[in-house]
């Protein structure tokens, strides 16, 4: 089971309004390379890890990708309350707001809602692994490109945070996915 | 505010004390019990330390603080991007700062976690991961002492009125 604690793993808050910005970083919630893909991936592989490692580790990153969720979707939130209409109409998220109002919905940046079919779970857990090397690696360069659109610094900590995060992880999966390899599962 | 007099935590300052005095004199301190943690006054200096693990390992970890804002505990494997620092999160209130405790040992309990997964038996990293389990239980009884419940099933949630949703939640925090 989860439970739930009343806190972001890492602080954020914003207070700088910025649409455009938002409608960037709703791909690391919705997108193919976003934490909701990350968690669901980890968490659906993890039943068919061969071994103790496996099944810890897959369930402890798939449980801080939800955590990810949390910060990548309160970032959303705080950059897009409190727009007006007009605001919302010139960034281009007349659209999101016809269907959702100001709530959240993980769609990636160009508005195409999550679904499922970003990730994959074989049973293998050599493949499994190194599709998770892979995505954390996507992961990182996506966050690369969204520091590269903001000059706020509210914004860029956390995103600095989660790219850190997205380097462990490959570590750890690839840690794993080495062991695995030299002890011929597959 | 709340009344948990029969649900404390132990204190676990003073073996706390020694453990780091024994094994891990580089250690930033950290004061025990007090409401007002010095999360932003931390000295420069210490700032740089990593710990050095004593005997067989080549794993440096780095201090609860350091790793939280370069979200990695592992020297050897931090990547930092292009020129940019880590933020220094400043605690913008009492509650902030106290809360930041809460986080940056839950932080530094995750990141070890994840070490101890793959690695089980190295144990240096296991004697942290049960020292800053220790500080993170008090940091934890320090803020909901103040400020309220973290978790539905918290001890302080146990009173006469319902105080979960007496807090605000994360996202609405103006800190």
């Amino acid at each position: 089971m989860w439970k739930y604690v009343k806190m972001t793993q890492y602080p954020v808050s914003i207070t700088k309004k910025d649409l455009r910005m938002a409608k960037y970083l709703v791909t690391q919630y919705g997108g193919s390379n976003g934490e909701l893909a990350a968690a669901w991936r980890y968490l659906n592989q993890r039943y068919t890890m061969p071994d103790e490692k496996g099944k810890a580790l897959l369930t402890d990153i798939g449980t801080e990708e939800l955590a990810h969720v949390e910060m990548i979707s309160t970032m959303v939130y705080q950059l897009m309350k409190d727009a007006t209409l007009d605001e919302l109409r010139e960034a281009g998220l007349d659209a999101h707001y016809a269907e959702h109002g100001y709530s959240l919905y993980p769609t990636d940046a160009t508005g195409n809602p999550f679904t499922v079919a970003y990730f994959a779970s074989t049973g293998d857990p050599v493949a499994d692994l190194s599709e998770n090397m892979a995505a954390e690696q996507k992961a990182r360069a996506v966050y690369e490109n969204l520091i590269n659109l903001t000059d706020d610094p509210d914004v860029i900590g956390p995103l600095l945070y989660l790219r850190q995060r997205e380097v462990i992880h490959f570590n750890r999966f690839k840690d794993l996915y080495d062991e695995y390899k030299q002890k011929g599962y597959e | 505010m709340f009344n948990t007099e029969n649900y404390f935590y132990d204190d676990y300052s003073q073996l706390d004390e020694y453990n780091r005095n024994a094994i891990y004199p580089k250690a930033m301190p950290y004061v025990y019990g007090t409401t007002n943690p010095s999360m932003n006054n931390f000295d420069n200096s210490t700032f740089s330390n990593t710990f050095m693990m004593p005997s067989n390992s080549n794993v440096k970890v780095l201090d609860p603080y350091k790793g939280f804002m370069r979200g990695n505990m592992f020297e050897n494997l931090y990547d930092p991007y292009r020129n940019f620092k880590p933020n220094e999160v400043k605690p913008l209130s009492e509650r902030d700062a106290m809360l930041q405790e809460v986080q940056k040992y839950d932080f530094a309990l995750n990141d070890l976690a994840l070490y101890l997964d793959i690695y089980p038996n190295n144990g240096e990293i296991l004697s942290l991961y049960n020292e800053y389990l220790k500080s993170y239980n008090n940091a934890v009884n320090n803020f909901e002492r103040s400020y309220g419940p973290l978790c539905r099933d918290s001890v302080v949630a146990a009173t006469n009125t319902w105080n979960y949703d007496n807090s605000p939640w994360p996202w609405e925090v103006q800190r």
